[in-house]
């Protein structure tokens, strides 16, 4: 052809881009029959963000762990984790690039509650199979059958705080959480037991997430004079919130934190020391070599409390997996729902009619000297 | 000593929320009297600068707070300088409307930028802790006595800057009446210029002190956008006493109607009002005052300031 016009040009140009694109994208797929590769949405940025990175530190245990035990089907397994951003939006934006893009047969997360349910529900319509490796609201009991739990719900862990709180001796307390699903779950739960008992909660605030400063809510607080102040946050927010309490000197009335390890993960240590609250029991009898290895690649003790249990929902799909000879995701649910007792880093984990943790066992313990311990009681 | 309503402490809340807003509500003002239309991208000041002081207290340790601080407050200057030369003084001339659009979707490039730089978590200055102060069951910190201490101060010396300066004769001649401010021989455009400089050196400081107490969150000029902005209409757009009446007003406001005790009414326990609905009362102002009094309190007190 001596010379080419324009319009010939742009069609000859088009159906390059077009090759290249097909190629593009036909490559990585032919990449991809050679591992199987899970999904994981976790808050590595905003107010969780220090829990969101020691979760991901779990799934980087358990994905070297499998593939140094052999894999899963005899291939890699790999874990595409995304962040996010502490946000419902951007978790289940997250969510749907795992399932549309990366095509993940199981997706783990999150760790808000709040975040965690939505998430859940998009993968149930979408027959995803879903794994919860940090979120305690009872709600998440309704998700559907595809969903399972790693970590036990708060419908026990309120209980357990009723009746620690009931136990040190005070009666008169005020709650302190932040007004999403998490939040309204601990508190019904822990209002319920604590007033079985004969306890009060003279005042509930439920804070709206993300403020700069939470002023208001502790002069509210300080206003109703409690024996015992009962909170939950997350991590940010939580050192706020201590700080604040500290300026405003409520400091001296007792703290109970809920999830402690999570409400004291970014606080300036001044600020909470001497508080008092509970934990899940995170390292289970089988979970030593976790701790080991955890504190050999990352040089110091568990951050916070929440890497065990992303370690074990990674170990128990890789089994799930393994069990059914297939990376079909209604077989994977199958063969989850059907794992029976598994010896987890967090303890022994097996799963109800509900897909949810039947025994978490939890601890008492206290801010002391700048860390966590355990309490006698 | 029995009190129904925590007098000291009602004042001491409403002080402390003034002074988050007053800088900013009136660097709001000094902008709107020289450029006629009212800047959203203005509330952006206030993160901007308070996150340039804590990367210079960070990485040039050798002025101080005070050097980072004034660091911050002359980029949050510059800033809202620059945007104004390159972006609002072409947008301005196609009307208000379309320059409230333009200075909306700078401010979320603003945010989005700053980002992109200092990343999400929420950074707090490396202040130390101190017990607070208990006057009479009040309860007061040193920083929170400082940050109204250095915003009076502000606000004394720019109105003594107004009132006393040619600089000060300069801005008032053209927020009153640009034609004839030129015709008597000012440069307009440069006095706008260095306007728009005072106000958004204000906001900076005022982020900065607001950084300070609480901390440096990058969705605070969000944050601040309703109350700014109902401190300046409530107070009169343009007029810049307005604007601090205004800032008292919304802050006074908010602290009683949050400890109005409806459970008196019912005899079941304290019931307040919930904390979320906090931005409303700065809104309710809003739509009062432009039903009542649209033109604000202290209405269009740049001609007079």
């Amino acid at each position: 052809m001596a010379r080419m016009n324009s319009m010939t040009r742009r069609s000859a140009g088009g159906a390059l881009l077009g090759a290249v694109a097909l190629a593009m994208l036909g490559g990585g797929a032919a990449r991809a029959q050679d591992t199987v590769t899970l999904g994981a949405v976790l808050p590595l940025s905003g107010a969780s963000a220090t829990i969101g990175e020691d979760q991901r530190r779990g799934i980087e245990l358990a994905v070297e762990k499998v593939n140094a035990d052999g894999g899963v089907l005899g291939r890699k397994l790999a874990v595409a984790v995304e962040d996010s951003g502490g946000r419902a939006q951007s978790a289940i934006d997250a969510a749907r690039k795992l399932v549309s893009v990366s095509k993940t047969p199981v997706v783990i997360g999150e760790y808000s509650s709040g975040n965690t349910i939505p998430v859940g529900q998009y993968l149930q319509r979408e027959g995803i199979v879903h794994i919860n490796p940090g979120s305690s609201s009872p709600v998440i009991k309704t998700i559907g059958d595809r969903s399972f739990s790693t970590i036990g719900l708060d419908d026990v862990a309120g209980k357990f705080t009723a009746q620690a709180v009931y136990g040190m001796g005070h009666r008169k307390a005020v709650f302190l959480a932040p007004n999403n699903a998490y939040g309204q779950g601990v508190y019904a739960e822990t209002k319920a037991a604590f007033e079985a008992l004969g306890g009060q909660i003279v005042a509930n605030l439920l804070y709206t997430e993300g403020q700069s400063n939470y002023r208001r809510e502790l002069q509210r607080i300080a206003a109703a004079k409690p024996d015992v102040i009962i909170y939950s946050g997350y991590g940010q927010e939580a050192a706020t919130i201590n700080r604040e309490a500290f300026e405003l000197g409520l400091s001296k009335t007792p703290w109970f934190g809920i999830y402690l390890s999570m409400c004291t993960a970014d606080s300036r240590p001044e600020t909470v020391e001497g508080q008092m609250g509970m934990e899940v029991n995170y390292v289970g009898p089988d979970g030593a070599w976790y701790r080991d290895t955890y504190k050999k690649k990352f040089g110091k003790e568990f951050a916070t409390t929440f890497s065990g249990y992303t370690y074990d929902a990674v170990m128990m799909a890789a089994a799930a997996i393994n069990k059914a000879g297939s990376a079909e995701p209604a077989k994977i649910r199958e063969a989850l729902a059907a794992l029976g007792d598994y010896a987890g880093a967090t303890g022994p984990i097996a799963f109800d009619a509900q897909g949810q943790r039947k025994t978490q066992p939890y601890i008492v313990v206290s801010y002391k000297g700048g860390e966590l311990k355990t309490a006698a009681k | 000593m029995i009190q129904i309503l925590p007098i000291l402490q009602i004042l001491i809340d409403t002080l402390i929320r003034t002074s988050d807003l007053a800088l900013i509500a009136l660097g709001l003002n000094l902008s709107y009297g020289v450029s006629r239309f009212p800047n959203v991208a203005h509330v952006e000041m206030a993160p901007l600068g308070a996150a340039v002081a804590l990367a210079v207290a960070a990485l040039f340790p050798v002025g101080g707070l005070v050097g980072a601080a004034i660091a911050g407050a002359l980029a949050a200057g510059l800033a809202a300088m620059l945007l104004h030369r390159f972006a609002f003084e072409r947008l301005a001339g196609a009307g208000p409307a379309s320059a409230l659009i333009g200075s909306l979707a700078i401010a979320m490039m603003l945010r989005a930028g700053l980002q992109a730089v200092f990343g999400t978590r929420p950074q707090q200055f490396d202040t130390p802790l101190i017990p607070p102060h208990d006057l009479w069951g009040a309860i007061l910190s040193d920083l929170q006595i400082a940050a109204i201490a250095i915003t009076a101060v502000c606000l004394i010396g720019f109105f003594a800057m107004l009132r006393l300066t040619p600089l000060g004769r300069s801005i008032r001649a053209i927020a009153a009446n640009p034609a004839l401010a030129t015709a008597s021989g000012i440069d307009a455009r440069r006095v706008t210029l260095v306007t728009v400089f005072l106000g958004g050196t204000l906001a900076g400081i005022g982020g900065i002190l607001l950084a300070l107490v609480t901390q440096l969150d990058i969705g605070m000029g969000q944050m601040l956008l309703l109350p700014v902005f109902a401190a300046a209409i409530v107070g009169g757009l343009g007029s810049l006493p307005g604007a601090v009446i205004g800032a008292f007003a919304i802050a006074l406001a908010e602290t009683l109607v949050m400890r109005i005790d409806f459970g008196l009414l019912a005899a079941d326990g304290p019931r307040y009002l919930p904390l979320g609905y906090l931005t409303g009362i700065g809104f309710a102002l809003i739509v009062v005052t432009l039903v009542y009094r649209p033109e604000g309190l202290l209405s269009r007190g740049g001609r007079r300031a």
